[in-house]
């Protein structure tokens, strides 16, 4: 038992550098993407996938939330 | 509108039933030993619906309501698990299972798409997705055994959908298979400002 918690912890410590500030949002090309709380990249959602499943032309820029800005996908044309 | 308690529970059963055909899933009640082993990590089971592989299970049986679970609750988690299910197939479930027990981080991201489920719901039956409800929904991942920073990033995570689900925008797809069952079947629990797909 003691050497499975072991191991998993190893393995858990086993972690990429951070590359982004925790909880960041950016644009890349039609993705949205948020920095997650290990300080690598995530993408939120596909604002092409939004496009397809939902119509509309949308695309991923800048809005405000609760306050703060954000990246998200944006409905450019109904 | 109806309320939530009032929703006939034949719609939940039947809204259950064609959410795991379409998912591939099957539904049952909480074993004891899952139930157990609930317990184990802090987690108290009649409030938990879980997904084990394609395996969903209920506390209660579906359509039959208490003080934890009302119909439309029971709605709403039954397409947040079947979001789990389609992540299984699409990430793998050996995978998917092995990050969620080994990162909090990528526990809290496998929470936040199956939340979305929820979020798009909330949006086609209120009409509205408060400002708190993200925050409120992103704080019930406490109970995950994840990190505060997690629980700052769900919140985050919530509130980059949220404007898309204003605007008519589908992200998750047990989400957008919900809403298209509920238009068909259910569509007088939809909120008046809504329109159907």
């Amino acid at each position: 038992m003691t050497r499975a918690v072991l191991f998993l912890a190893v393995l858990a410590c086993g972690c990429p550098a951070p590359v982004c500030p925790v909880r960041a949002t950016r644009c890349i090309e039609t993705r949205v993407e948020l920095c997650g709380s290990d300080g690598q990249w995530q993408t939120v959602v596909d604002c092409a996938e939004v496009e397809r499943t939902s119509g509309g032309e949308w695309a991923c820029g800048t809005t405000r939330e609760d306050g703060e800005e954000i990246n998200t996908c944006l409905l450019v044309t109904p | 509108m109806i309320e939530d308690a009032d929703i006939d529970p034949a719609i939940v059963r039947a809204f259950a039933a064609h959410m795991a055909k379409r998912f591939n899933a099957t539904i049952g009640r909480t074993p004891a030993a899952l139930q157990a082993g609930l317990r184990l990590v802090g987690m108290q089971p009649e409030k938990y619906a879980t997904t084990l592989g394609r395996a969903i299970y209920f506390p209660i049986d579906l359509g039959a309501s208490n003080e934890h679970w009302s119909p439309w609750s029971q709605i709403t988690v039954m397409a947040h698990e079947c979001q789990h299910v389609a992540d299984n197939d699409a990430r793998g479930m050996l995978a998917k299972g092995w990050d969620y027990i080994t990162s909090t981080t990528r526990r809290t991201e496998h929470e936040n798409r199956a939340h979305v489920a929820q979020l798009e719901l909330e949006m086609w039956r209120r009409g509205e997705v408060a400002q708190w409800w993200p925050g409120v929904r992103a704080s019930a991942l406490k109970s995950y055994h994840v990190t505060d920073t997690d629980l700052l990033v769900a919140e985050r995570y919530l509130r980059v959908c949220a404007p898309i689900v204003r605007r008519g925008g589908l992200i998750s797809v047990a989400g957008a298979a919900a809403i298209e069952w509920l238009d068909e079947h259910a569509p007088e629990l939809r909120h008046p400002t809504v329109r159907p797909r």
